[in-house]
């Protein structure tokens, strides 16, 4: 019996440990027209992104993965590249994305005016999306299997 | 060789139900794996904040930095959260093994014990295994999922051996000291306060002495070593003495080890 509430209460544990909250990257800056700002994050599962352009500016936004991200960094343009996600012209954005596998991917903001004159301020969030894959995944797993033991020793 | 491991697992059963009794070992095993995923999460975290935002940068730096750092990211990741761990486990591992022997002597159980058909050497072994297999070996896990969990990819040896030496070496120094107070002292509190006494003192060394020898720091508190090599400095003699600091930690270890055996051993009770 004891080793069923064992699994119960360290599934419990993973369940707590799978939302324990990531800390967060908050950046307010000012971009200008002819510049890019690019963010190069590691994302284990889902990445939330919030950005909002401030006076109702609009900005456009994209998510590159790894080898876009260095073809990005060595070319200075996004022309070679196949962003993942693309938001152009907008003036705020927020959600989470679902990035196709765990890695290193570019967050990259640029003005939607190409004038080097305009400046522009947008404020970007970035965070972990909970829960995270592989302790949701050991807490369904033990909890299973302690629910699997409980019932069988009581049933014995 | 069987015989002796079947009545090796018998007095562990026995030690988990008189000194681990429900729910300790429970809140215990659930706590490190909180805490291990806790500071894995800021940790892994953390990585992005200090990568160069705005593009163009002088230099390209970013282009010759994002490689290195990608290859780096699961050692340092992993040397962060087993310091930290390492300091959860300084208040951990002397309590448990105060617990374990010091109430034993206390409550006068040990005659009880060893009227059991064991040997003492089974019983010290057990009563340190389990403490050992309570905190370090559950801990080693959960960091091990939690780095798996936030840096994907091979989970290299190199990591695996970190986390054995920052978490393993002290706990079984500690946890060899403690004991040895409780045989001497014959006392719970003794143990306890002098166990938890040279685990904080151990793990605050570095940060009293600033002039400490790099060897001497790997030695007390390896984690700080580690951390150190991987976060700033990376010379080669730090990452000479961290090798030779841990490999003369793990023997000082090993004999206090056997002088707590051997104490144990001709202990009158």
């Amino acid at each position: 019996m004891r080793i069923a509430k064992f699994l119960i209460i360290l599934g419990l544990a993973f369940l707590i440990a799978s939302y324990v909250p990531a800390p967060s990257s908050s950046h307010g800056n000012l971009v200008s027209g002819d510049r890019y700002h690019c963010f190069v994050v590691k994302v284990t599962n889902n990445l939330y992104v919030d950005v909002s352009g401030a006076e109702n500016r609009n900005f456009s936004l994209y998510i590159l993965d790894y080898n876009d991200t260095l073809i990005f960094l060595t070319d200075g343009s996004l022309e070679n590249t196949e962003p993942l996600f693309s938001w152009e012209n907008i003036q705020q954005f927020s959600g989470v994305l679902s990035l196709p596998e765990p890695g290193w991917y570019g967050v990259i903001i640029t003005s939607s005016i190409s004038d080097p004159s305009f400046n522009m301020r947008y404020d970007l969030y970035l965070t972990h999306a909970t829960p995270y894959f592989t302790p949701f995944l050991l807490f369904v797993l033990l909890e299973t299997l302690g629910g699997i033991l409980l019932l069988y020793r009581k049933y014995k | 060789m069987y015989p002796r491991l079947k009545k090796l697992k018998a007095i562990m059963e026995l030690e988990i139900d008189t000194h681990y009794s429900f729910p300790l070992l429970e809140t215990i095993v659930s706590l490190l794996v909180i805490m291990s995923f806790y500071y894995a999460t800021k940790a892994g975290f953390f990585m992005y904040g200090e990568i160069p935002i705005e593009y163009p940068i002088p230099g390209q730096s970013l282009l010759d930095l994002l490689p290195k750092w990608i290859e780096m990211g699961a050692s340092v990741l992993a040397g962060r959260v087993y310091d930290n761990m390492m300091v959860i486990l300084a208040f951990f591992v002397p309590v448990l093994t105060a617990l374990s022997f010091g109430r034993d002597m206390d409550a006068g159980a040990f005659k009880t014990l060893l009227s059991y058909p064991i040997s003492r050497r089974q019983l010290f072994m057990s009563k340190e295994l389990l403490v050992l297999a309570t905190t370090c070996g559950i801990s080693s896990v959960s960091v091990l999922v939690a780095i798996r969990t936030f840096e994907p990819g091979p989970v290299h040896m190199d990591i695996v051996l970190m986390g054995t030496a920052v978490l393993w070496i002290p706990a079984m120094i500690v946890s060899s000291i403690t004991a040895l107070i409780a045989i001497h002292s014959r006392s719970l509190s003794a143990s306890l306060f002098g166990g938890i006494a040279v685990s904080v003192g151990r793990v605050l060394s570095p940060f009293l002495f600033k002039d400490m020898p790099d060897m001497l720091i790997a030695i007390m508190n390896p984690g700080y070593a580690i951390n150190t090599y991987l976060s700033s400095i990376q010379s080669g003699e730090i990452l000479y003495s961290i090798p030779v600091g841990m490999f003369i930690a793990f023997a000082i270890g090993v004999l206090l080890l056997i002088v707590s055996m051997v104490s144990f051993d001709r202990m009158e009770v």
